[in-house]
């Protein structure tokens, strides 16, 4: 069955990311907004953007020439993660539907990035159940990401039962706790997901009951009380390109990843002895 | 059952009963079982319970029982030094033969074990402790996962988060069972009721408030700035390795804070990063940093409500808050993170290097709350290790009523007696005594578990009288039954006083903390309370200035206003035109920025002074007598008061000068005390030290009879030791309770020489003549007086890193190493050999040594009284005060009579504990010499025998020595002239002690001061005077000379004995 999946680029200052370009062997120079929608590949027929109110001339442009079904859904203020995902509500309906956020880029240890999500819509069809990537990440990189915790199923499948948004370690260490990391590692989110209906309907009873769309890990938290909620490690990387050499890093890891590294490695070495 | 097999039971029964009788090969052999069980021992608690029953053994049952032969290698004495206690076991069982030296070194080897071991786990508990981990992994900036919250971070003016937290007081706490290591092997027993209290100094005129406050906000300078406001001090610090120096400064609790926080990893310790780097990725400003500043509000040291350990939590709560760690960034803190804020607070003590129980962070609770110990569960860091938690759980008491803490509000009297003393001997001591489940000690452990039920039922029914009855009945039973120093005699009589004057409106006595003396509570009835805190004042002020010069007082007694603080600690944030620090804060701070030129000043000091200047229009007057402090004036009233002194007490500034002239030069000091190299030395022979035997009792009764012997008691001293410097007349001190009285050291020696039938006379100094000359007894005046200097760096580097030292655990070392550098930095601050006289003029002068004791009384008449009142009188017994069991013997007497002998000196065979040289050979002849003097430690402990300080002198061989004769005493120019004469023969030492320096709130400085002086021993070395030797037990020839010996002097039996001494028993 094919999907909805939902992209958040709306945050304040990552207007322009889904635009940003990166080098590729064959000097494509793909932008941000090709990777996502390939990593999407077959999984999904119909995508909605996210974006800034008054975005939505130039992300047009973007998505034009790629023959997707892309809808692009203006957030009219910048209310937090939250909101800009609850603005989808309408275009995803009654359904499960993916979730990438816009300002990561991804990369899969083998294979096409796409075999990501591939195994978050088999994980959900098996589990029926919401599932979150997740990757083991060292505490030193909490302040950039939320991170979950609950007990081990095996086979790097994990049962959510705490959500915590940019938790310091010592909430880590206290609350997110999770069997068979490293010390100092804590599940933090890979920013892809699948999300059941259920996720809307606490977004939308929230808003309900208090005028204000609640922050996406406090939802979560909610989702991981009212039904079964799992998190899953995939065999990938995700680079946080809206932080500090983010993008450098994630270039670095493409280059490195491709036919030339070994050249790459080289220039590195080479700058590195000036 | 062998004690083995009672560790493995964990059975309950007294230890001693098990040694009771046995013969010294049982004991051996139980000793060596215990010695291969501790080693196979998986469990922490069998570990440590054999370790104390080792210790226990060596040194009550083997070491007396054991014959006089092998001294103690000399490395094995390195190895305890150096805390490699494993190492010097080895060394010392290595001979196989057991002695009583031996036995005295195993025993120091296995205790020290014991609470190494036990320190060890509490501190791996801390740092394994859930939210506790992290701080010690993270090793670089790239790894620094803080960051400040947004509501702290808005510049013009930055906001100010402000934390207030209420101290604790405790109700009971089970007989000490709030030490962690009790704890954490009997949670079952470890409970406490504590009290969350507001408190203000009754005549201040501040109503009741949470005593300690901590205050943080972002500043515009890329620097770590700590200002303690109560303490006045402040430092801006700018690399990560001063924030670790503990000790530099008086910034220490800060730092600890900051540390335990994580606002600075404890991994970041040496690691090179850049603390302006931290800064900026904690604030994700360049440039800036931030301000942590505490205030205690005029709670002075020794209160025993734990103020520091809650200014510590406060600190770290703050912290805290301020990074994320704790999700409330104002209000209370739920409950999870009290927990984790007192993990951290204990994190921060043993940070700092010191140490409390687990109820001392109880103010960041609220109210009234039951602590108690849990059993350690699967999945607890110190499952299978220890049988409790190392965090105890806080049950706050909703059972008890409103109306019953108002009533307690109305009945108890809250107060500071004035006395500030460790309480670390006294945890020791109970620790020990728990672990050997000590018959009386233990009976008394679980009385006081069972008065904490029907203290809480008490509280739950609003009872205050009842309540008052048992703490009454916890304080005179249980608690002083385990630990006897808990009481002293100035509490008593506190008591007596409040008993006598308000009779049955006064409803009980309620020690708070660890011992008593400093912070008390009184109970009275509603309707006397009024009167009572009206007159307690002139109470405790009466009682103190009558015991002033017997007990170490560090601050003027003070009653409280107190209220219960139902709220635990809690915190607001200060933005906007209301960010702004407290009043005392501006009066530290903004004296130096208001005699800058306005143009240097910052736009936003400028607004934020604006801004004090607005808020705080009433401190006006207190600002400007800040700016013209009137230190100048004080200071010139003491040092007239120390001209006169010196004038009063002969000091010979001509020879002053010469002293200070050699000690700068070198030609004196630490160094160059020690004889030459080339000097021969070894021990003593067998034929030198005789044996006193029966034979000559009926000789020494005999002279006795006739009064030929009179007991002279040298009294000069201020309890250096005894008081860590805090100088007491420790003759007066009551030290010692034997039935319902307490006894001083004078009064011990008294009672022995009115019980022998001789003549009685104390020699003193110029600090102990008047309050014993006012007790009545005969008394000779000390005539000599130094003035202390300043040490030189090279003593102070000799002292410390030559002379040999008694290691630390690991972090005490480390902030002991911190304080003796900036200890050396103000021997260069205050110039070396320069006199000492930043104190108490009484503290910058000293007794020159107890040399001068003997030839004072020539000097000043007392001998020739006496001589004349007695004309029969020959013989001198000569002691020191501490000396409880030496008595006018007729069978020592009768051997010095025998002997013929000008001065016979009483030895006792050398154990691990007596330090300071002993009997030696000196170039083939046998005297004392002062472990000073010796060339090298190891030939210390090469010398059997040590000296006990009492001496049975000859009146003519002694008058011989010193070239006179008794009718030539009437002359005082000629006797002036024999003693300057005999002291020319006699080498002076430079002695480097500890002297307090007080101030503030009872804070207290300990400087290391040079001083000279001459020592009797020497007398040893004048042929003229013919010494001999006697070995004698050592329950007589024992000196107490420091608080920790306390303990043992009682269950070695040496108390009991000086009761047989006195009669009592």
């Amino acid at each position: 069955m094919k999907r909805k999946a939902v992209i958040t680029a709306a945050a304040p200052g990552q207007r322009h990311i889904l635009h940003q370009t990166l080098a590729t062997p064959d000097n494509r120079r793909p932008t941000m907004g090709d990777f996502l929608l390939e990593l999407l590949a077959d999984s999904v027929d119909e995508i909605g953007i996210v974006i800034p109110a008054g975005d939505r001339a130039p992300m047009a442009d973007l998505f034009a020439p790629t023959g997707r079904r892309i809808t692009l859904i203006e957030q009219s203020e910048a209310n937090g993660y939250g909101h800009a995902l609850y603005q989808a509500r309408h275009f995803v309906g009654p359904e499960p539907f993916l979730h990438l956020v816009g300002d990561h880029f991804y990369l899969a240890d083998q294979g096409p990035v796409s075999a990501l999500t591939a195994e978050l819509v088999r994980l959900h069809a098996a589990e029926a159940c919401s599932v979150s990537a997740v990757l083991p990440t060292r505490e030193g990189l909490l302040p950039f990401f939320g991170a979950v915790g609950g007990p081990a199923l095996g086979h790097g499948l994990y049962q959510v039962e705490t959500v915590l948004e940019k938790p310091t370690p010592t909430q880590a260490e206290r609350e997110l706790v999770a069997a068979g990391l490293r010390q100092g590692h804590y599940l933090c989110f890979f920013g892809i997901h699948l999300f059941s209906p259920g996720l809307m309907d606490i977004l939308d009873a929230h808003y309900s009951a208090t005028g204000v769309v609640p922050g996406l890990s406090h939802a979560l938290q909610l989702l991981a009380r009212q039904e079964r909620y799992l998190a899953t490690v995939l065999p990938g990387r995700r680079f946080d390109i809206g932080s500090k050499y983010g993008l450098l890093q994630a270039q670095l890891a493409l280059g490195l990843q491709g036919a030339d590294r070994d050249e790459i490695l080289s220039l590195m070495l080479e700058l590195t002895a000036r | 059952m062998t004690l083995v097999d009672r560790i493995k039971a964990r059975a309950h029964a007294p230890f001693e009963e098990w040694t009771a009788g046995r013969p010294l090969a049982d004991l051996l052999a139980e000793a060596a079982r215990l010695e291969a069980f501790r080693k196979d021992a998986t469990n922490l608690y069998d570990r440590v319970r054999s370790l104390v029953f080792l210790s226990t053994l060596h040194r009550f049952s083997i070491g007396p029982a054991a014959p006089a032969s092998a001294l103690i290698p000399f490395r094995a004495i390195e190895h305890i030094r150096a805390r490699r206690f494993e190492q010097a076991i080895a060394e010392l069982l290595a001979p196989g033969l057991p002695s009583p030296a031996l036995s005295s070194a195993l025993a120091t080897a296995y205790r020290g074990l014991a609470f190494q071991t036990l320190a060890d786990q509490v501190r791996q508990s801390v740092r394994r402790f859930p939210g506790n981990q992290w701080m010690f992994r993270t090793g670089h900036l790239a790894d620094y996962p803080l960051r400040l919250r947004p509501e702290l971070n808005t510049p013009g003016p930055f906001p100010v988060l402000h934390e207030a937290t209420p101290v604790r007081m405790d109700l009971s706490h089970s007989a000490w069972s709030d030490i962690f290591f009790l704890a954490m092997d009997y949670p079952e027993g470890a409970r406490v009721i504590n009290i969350s209290v507001d408190l203000a100094v009754r005549g201040s005129g501040a109503a009741p408030r949470p005593p300690v406050e901590a205050f943080l906000r972002v500043i515009d300078q890329p620097v770590l700035r700590l200002v303690s406001v109560d303490l006045g001090a402040a430092v801006d610090i700018s690399s990560l390795d001063e924030v670790f120096d503990f000790a530099r400064d008086y910034l220490g609790l800060l730092k600890a804070a900051v540390i335990a926080s994580g606002l600075v990893p404890a991994g970041l310790e040496g690691s090179g990063q850049r603390l302006p780097a931290l800064l900026a990725r904690l604030t994700g400003r360049e440039g800036c940093g931030l301000e942590l500043v505490s205030q205690v509000n005029d709670i002075p040291k020794g209160s025993r409500f734990a103020v520091s350990t809650n200014l510590l939590a406060c600190l770290i709560s703050l912290c805290m808050r301020s990074t994320g760690q704790i999700r409330a960034l104002t209000g209370p803190l739920a409950e999870d993170d009290r927990r984790q804020v007192a993990a951290r607070a204990i994190l921060g003590e043993w940070l700092g290097g010191s140490g409390g129980g687990w109820q001392d962070s109880g103010g960041v609770w609220p109210g009234i709350k039951l602590i108690a110990a849990e059993e350690a569960a699967p999945g607890d860091p110190e499952h299978g290790v220890s049988r409790g938690r190392l965090l105890p759980r806080h049950r706050l008491l909703d059972e008890v009523p409103a109306a019953a803490r108002r009533r307690l509000e109305e009945s108890l009297v809250l107060v500071h007696g004035g006395m500030s003393q460790d309480v670390g001997p006294i945890l020791e001591m109970c620790t020990e005594r728990y672990l050997l489940r000590s018959g009386p000690e233990w009976q008394s452990r679980q009385q006081a578990v069972a008065l904490l039920d029907q203290l809480h039922d008490a509280l739950r029914q609003g009872d205050i009288q009842r309540l008052a009855s048992l703490t009454q009945a916890n304080y005179d039973g249980p608690i002083q039954s385990i630990i006897p120093w808990a009481g002293n005699a100035y509490t008593e009589a506190l008591i007596a006083q409040c008993r006598a004057r308000f009779g049955d409106g006064f409803w009980g006595f309620w020690m708070l903390g660890g011992m008593s003396g400093g912070g008390m509570g009184f109970v009275f009835s509603p309707a006397v309370r009024p009167a009572a805190l009206a007159a307690m004042p002139s109470i405790l002020a009466e009682t103190k200035q009558a015991m002033a010069a017997s007990f170490p007082f560090a601050v003027e007694p003070v009653v409280y206003d107190f209220t219960i603080n139902e709220h635990g600690t809690m915190a607001d944030l200060r933005p906007g035109a209301d960010a702004l620090l407290s009043a005392p804060y501006y009066l530290l701070r903004a004296p130096a920025d208001l005699r800058q030129e306005p143009r240097l000043l910052t736009p936003e000091r400028r607004a934020e002074l604006t801004r004090f200047a607005h808020q705080y229009s009433s401190h006006t007057e207190a600002l400007f007598e800040r700016l013209l402090p009137k230190e100048a004036e004080s200071h010139r009233g003491a040092g007239a008061e120390l001209a006169q002194l010196l004038a009063a007490n002969g000091f010979d500034p001509a020879a002053h000068e010469q002293l200070r002239a050699d000690y700068r030069a070198g030609r004196v000091g630490l160094a160059q005390n020690r004889l030459p190299a080339n000097t021969l030395i070894e021990d003593v022979r067998p034929e030198h030290v005789a044996t006193p035997t029966a034979q000559n009792s009926a000789l020494g009764h005999q002279a006795l009879r006739h009064g030929r012997l009179a007991m002279v008691t040298m009294a000069g001293g201020v309890g250096s030791r005894w008081t860590k410097g805090a100088g007491v007349v420790k003759a007066l001190h009551p030290f010692h309770r034997i039935g319902n009285r307490y006894w001083s050291f004078l009064d011990i020696q008294r009672e022995k020489a009115r019980r022998a039938g001789v003549p009685h006379l104390v020699t003193t100094s110029y600090l102990t003549y008047a309050p014993i000359a006012a007790t009545g007894v005969r008394v000779s005046a000390g005539r000599s007086i130094g003035l202390r200097m300043v040490p030189t760096v090279a003593d102070l580097r000799y002292l410390w890193e030559v002379l040999p030292q008694q290691q630390l655990d690991a972090q005490k070392q480390k902030v002991r190493e911190s304080a003796r550098s900036s200890l050396l930095q103000w021997v260069r601050a205050a110039g070396e050999a320069s006199d000492y006289t930043d104190n108490l003029p009484s503290q910058c002068i000293h007794p020159v040594g107890h040399w001068y004791e003997v030839p004072n009384l020539l000097r000043n008449g007392t001998l020739a009284a006496l001589l004349a009142e007695q004309p029969a009188l020959d013989y001198l017994f000569l002691h020191n005060i501490d000396t409880l069991g030496a008595t006018p013997a007729a069978e020592l007497f009768g051997h010095h009579l025998a002997s013929g002998a000008g001065m016979t000196v009483e030895v006792i065979g050398r154990q691990y504990d007596d330090h300071g040289g002993g009997l030696a050979l000196v170039n083939g002849q046998p005297r004392l010499v002062e472990g000073l003097c010796l060339p090298s430690e190891q030939i210390e402990f090469g010398l059997r025998f040590y000296n006990t300080g009492s001496y049975w002198i000859t009146i003519n061989a002694l008058l011989a020595a010193f070239g006179l004769t008794r009718t030539q005493l009437a002359d005082p120019a000629l006797v002036a002239a024999a003693v300057r004469r005999t002291a020319q023969r006699m080498p002076s030492y430079i002695t480097i002690k500890e002297v307090k320096r007080r101030w503030g709130r009872g804070q207290e400085d300990v400087f290391p001061v040079a001083q000279f002086e001459r020592l009797w021993g020497d007398m040893t070395a004048l042929d003229e005077l013919g010494c001999r030797y006697v070995e004698v037990d050592r329950q007589r020839g024992q000196q107490l000379k420091d608080v920790t010996q306390l303990d043992t002097w009682v269950r070695d039996g040496s108390a009991a004995a000086v009761v047989g001494l006195l009669g009592l028993c």
